[in-house]
């Protein structure tokens, strides 16, 4: 009950749960709470991750041996690498206090930016969006990177910035600025799912910050308008917002995916045809290991399984919110919302997707789908959340 | 914002449920549709087999390329794609564009090449190994079908058959047992995927089914010579159609049938049509034997009952003239058979009375099916009702209609101690896993007592051997037999059906019977059709029948009548002695063979 006080909307939420929680500490309390949610944290994650191991094998061993002929264990052993890489990301982030990144924000996202200006020249071109840097034997996303970045300077200038909270020109103008600047680097790749979700992270750390509402309602339309009119814009992007409008009314071209999606998702049961025995992954879902792991999971472990994991972000979302209403410190808030902003709103973007009720947006899972630079992220990000709980108030 | 979490987790998880739970729109049910494939596991026909498994016909699998002639014109690839065929299917390039070229709108098939081998058919299957030339190779496929041979050529090619270009059998006993030849084609119904059959997914397999092998009661030696002769005597007689079968008189076994006739140019040759079941002639004397039977069996006749021979018998509107004879005489009976006397016969055909003669005919097996249900066969004519002159006509077997096979049977009942066996030509079924399953039974009834079918076949005996039959005859057998020389019903100068008379009658010769006459064991029928060298039985028949019967006897390895040593039958047909190895000792070494020999000889006395 200390130094939070002028948090914003956090704070004011926070009085009344530190009511209950320290009821419960009473209670049960040797443990600190804050302890206990970092503990939960990491566990979720790890779990999150370990299952993500296990289901990136199964979605991808088929297409490796029959499509690329390659080791089944191909994509496997790559994403076993990028998962020592993240625990690695997730034990320094976890036992730094956050504020030590504070001082290289700034030099974070410069790099960032370099290397997303970077992609654009000399990136590597996948299924038509170039989205990766080659580095050495590994591929690199720095769109990916971007995120974190992007939460570290938000969270950095809602912090210094936070007693000129209600001047749109003071917060709300340099966030949309470097947002801006982000988005027109990712749309050019293009990544459109990227910039949505760091809209929507902004937006909520903004929110949570104590911004105004009003204004933020007329950045929210203004960027939602402006969003919709790039995407016109642009026939890859115009093809998989119609597509999703209507995907049955093209069911080989467009709709393919999200079709094969749901017929993986709908095959799945309430109990799944087996781990391993999923079908979709044979040729029919593109991206099985990537993108579209969670419809794979809904098919081999079925709606039971599939709850688990939906429930699992559900938790992970809970506790990190929860932290960031306890953070100690503004900044230590505003990092927590927004490295949970980022899961949740990825996650939920991503299920849906998979389910059929969102675009087609190339946001992976977190934790769960293949991909070096989104694992490295996520898992630098809970270590993050870690650290802050640890240090939360109780 | 924590609401927001809970609420985007109770969001996702109705969706989840209902995609899941619920599948309104049936996604599970389209998702297995699009990944079950089902591929055909082809079923093969059943060969058919002589006797003794000789293959008549047989099918096997070959490879054929076929092409879509659209669908190589849009890719515009023809040239390429006959650059790379036309080598491995021996082929002119040009040639083969040219059947690449669509002639019509919507031209989507061309048969290329049929009948490929398997090597060159694995030649031409690693044309698709590479990329580029699978490209070049639109429209191009190769299939498998299933080739019919008759490693036999055309031998009792008018029984065993044949398949049209479907494989479906066309006429033979490939078309009578179509269904049973014909196998079942299976299917795998397995889950795929673009990458390939899914592990773990449905797999179920219905096995294919080949078609039953059907064995004959043909003997493939004996074809070759039946029809070999059957060829001689058509190229020596000048006759339009000849046909002939042998059977195994106690079982009824045909163990040939041929026909030969001659082709548009007038060559002789083997037809595809079997003349021995689906022709219908009249059969003239051989039928005599059925008033024969019919006068000793009721009326106590014997070899040696006289019998007065009239010059004429006026029965109805028809007088029956007896032209061997310049005046009326007296013969035994058995003479009336073995001059083959008309007159004769039909005074014991009067004797035996009409309704009775007719039922001996029918008994006999004419005007009945023969149970062959041979495909396109003919029961021949009996006339229900006999009128008049009908009487003698039936007795002398001109008038009633008949097929060879019929004539055959008729003479196996004498043959065989007066018990009619019905013919048969299919002797078992075998199933794919090699169970053999016996043919439907046969159908057997007694016509007339041993004794009298005994005194039968002692007439007959006469025939061969002082009779019209002379030349059947075979050196060390007992051959019984029947001549048989028809007038055939054709149409007159004046338009109407008649015989004709002595400056255009076309003739019918036959002759039919069996051997060794004390233990038959081979019956065969010959019938010679419009002959130019000459116009009696004894002449045409007779000799062919005799020709067939040395082969055969050879062949069968039947023992000369007088004794059971089957090992002496080569020995006889070459015309030398056996000998006996006789040791310095002076005693008699013999081995099984020769031990039979002893004993029957011993047996039987001097």
């Amino acid at each position: 009950m200390t130094a939070s006080v002028q948090l914003g909307r956090l704070s004011r939420r926070r009085t009344r749960s530190a009511r209950r929680a320290a009821g419960r500490a009473q209670r049960v309390a040797v443990v600190n709470a804050g302890e206990r949610r970092a503990a939960i944290l990491t566990l979720l994650a790890l779990v999150l991750s370990l299952f993500g191991l296990v289901m990136v094998l199964s979605a991808s061993s088929v297409s490796d041996f029959h499509q690329l002929d390659a080791s089944p264990f191909a994509t496997f052993g790559k994403q076993v690498t990028f998962f020592v890489l993240g625990v690695a990301g997730f034990v320094v982030t976890s036992r730094l206090d956050p504020t030590v990144f504070r001082r290289l924000v700034l030099p974070g996202l410069g790099v960032v930016i370099v290397s997303m200006i970077a992609v654009l020249i000399v990136g590597v071109e996948v299924n038509g969006s170039q989205r990766w840097l080659r580095l050495g034997p590994i591929n690199v996303q720095p769109g990916e990177f971007a995120k974190l970045a992007f939460v570290l300077f938000v969270a950095d200038l809602l912090a210094r910035r936070r007693h000129l909270i209600h001047r749109a020109t003071a917060v709300v103008n340099p966030v949309m600025g470097v947002l801006a600047a982000l988005g027109l680097l990712l749309l050019l790749q293009p990544k459109m799912g990227t910039v949505i979700l760091l809209t929507a992270t902004a937006l909520t750390m903004l929110f949570l910050a104590g911004v105004r509402l009003l204004p933020l309602l007329g950045w929210t339309v203004a960027l939602a308008s402006g969003g919709l009119a790039m995407a016109w814009a642009s026939t890859y992007q115009r093809q998989r917002l119609l597509s999703f409008l209507s995907n049955e009314a093209d069911p080989t071209g467009a709709g393919w995916q999200t079709i094969q999606s749901k017929v993986g998702i709908a095959s799945g049961g309430l109990t799944g045809v087996g781990l391993g025995a999923s079908r979709a992954k044979w040729g029919f879902l593109p991206f099985a290991h990537t993108d579209f792991i969670f419809a794979v999971i809904a098919e081999e472990v079925g709606f039971l399984g599939a709850l688990g994991v939906v429930l699992a972000f559900v938790m992970f979302c809970y506790l990190g919110m929860v932290t960031a209403m306890r953070a100690v410190d503004p900044f230590h808030a505003s990092v927590a919302a927004g490295v949970t902003a980022l899961v949740m709103f990825q996650s939920f973007l991503n299920i849906a997707m998979t389910l059929g009720r969102a675009p087609v947006t190339g946001e992976a899972l977190p934790f769960v789908s293949a991909g070096g630079s989104s694992l490295i992220v996520m898992l630098a990000g809970t270590g993050l959340l870690v650290s802050i709980a640890r240090r939360s108030a109780n | 914002m924590l609401a927001v979490v809970l609420c985007s987790g109770v969001v996702l998880s109705y969706w989840l449920a209902q995609l899941q739970t619920v599948d309104p729109d049936g996604l599970a049910r389209a998702g297995e549709e699009q990944r079950l494939t089902s591929d055909v596991l082809p079923g093969y026909r059943g060969a058919i087999l002589d006797r003794a498994g000789y293959v008549l016909a047989v099918s096997s699998p070959t490879d054929m390329v076929v092409a879509d002639p659209a669908m190589i014109a849009e890719a515009g690839t023809r040239d390429e794609a006959a650059a790379l065929l036309a080598p491995e299917l021996g082929m002119d390039p040009a040639e083969l564009a040219e059947m690449l070229t669509p002639v019509k709108a919507n031209d989507r098939y061309r048969a290329v090449a049929t009948g490929l081998d398997p090597v060159a058919a694995e030649r031409v299957a690693a044309l698709w190994d590479d990329a580029d030339r699978r490209r070049l190779l639109q429209g191009v496929f190769l299939r498998s079908e299933e080739a019919r041979s008759y490693p036999s050529g055309t031998l009792a090619r008018s029984v065993v058959g044949r398949v049209d270009a479907g494989g479906e059998g066309i006429y033979g006993i490939e078309w009578q047992f179509d269904e049973v030849l014909q196998g079942s084609d299976g299917s795998v119904v397995s889950e795929r995927g673009q990458f390939g059959t899914i592990t773990g997914g449905l797999h179920e397999v219905d096995p294919a089914r080949s078609g039953y092998d059907v064995v004959l009661t043909i003997d493939s030696r004996l074809q070759y010579v039946t029809e070999a002769s059957l060829l001689d005597t058509c190229v020596e007689t000048g006759a339009q159609l000849l046909t002939a079968a042998l059977s195994n008189p106690t079982t009824g076994e045909l163990l040939a049938m041929a026909t030969v006739d001659r082709d548009a140019d007038g060559e002789c040759r083997v037809p595809r049509y079997n003349a021995a079941l689906v022709d219908a002639f009249e059969p003239g004397s051989v039928l005599k034997i059925v008033t024969a039977a019919a006068a000793v069996e009721e009326l106590g006749w014997t070899a040696g009952t006289h019998v007065e021979v009239p010059l004429e018998i006026e029965l109805g509107d028809k007088i029956f003239i007896e032209d061997h004879i310049a005046a009326p005489a007296t013969y035994t009976f058995d003479e009336i058979l073995a001059r083959s006397s008309n007159n004769g016969t039909i005074t014991a055909a009067r004797a035996i009375g009409s309704e009775t003669l007719q039922g001996y005919v029918a008994d006999f097996g004419f005007g009945q099916p023969t149970g062959l249900r041979f495909k396109g066969e003919t029961s021949g004519r009996v006339s229900d009702e006999w009128f008049g002159a009908d009487l003698g006509s039936n007795a002398i077997g001109q008038g009633p209609l008949v097929n060879a096979v019929q004539v055959l049977s008729s003479f196996n009942v004498i043959a065989n101690d007066g018990l009619y066996v019905s013919p048969v030509l299919v002797r078992s079924r075998i199933d794919d896993e090699g169970n053999e399953v016996a043919g439907p039974a046969q159908q057997t009834r007694r016509v007339i007592e041993p004794e009298t079918a005994e005194e039968v076949t002692r007439m007959l005996t006469s025939v061969v051997e002082y009779g019209t039959g002379e030349a059947a005859a075979i050196p060390n057998y007992t051959v019984a037999g029947k001549t048989g020389t028809a007038w055939q019903v054709f149409e007159q100068p004046d338009g109407q059906l008649g015989y004709g008379d002595e400056s255009n009658r076309v003739y019918t010769v036959s002759f039919a019977g069996f051997m060794p006459a004390e233990n038959p064991e081979l019956s065969i029928v010959v019938v010679v059709h419009e002959p130019t060298s000459a116009n009696t039985a004894g002449k045409i028949a007779a000799p062919a029948f005799h020709d067939i019967a040395q082969y055969a006897l050879r062949i069968l390895n039947i023992p000369p009548s007088g004794s059971s040593d089957r090992s002496e039958t080569g020995d006889l047909v070459r015309g030398t002695p056996a000998a006996t190895p006789v040791t310095e000792t002076g005693t008699v070494e013999v081995d099984d063979a020769g031990a039979s020999a002893v004993e029957a000889a011993a047996g039987e006395g001097p």
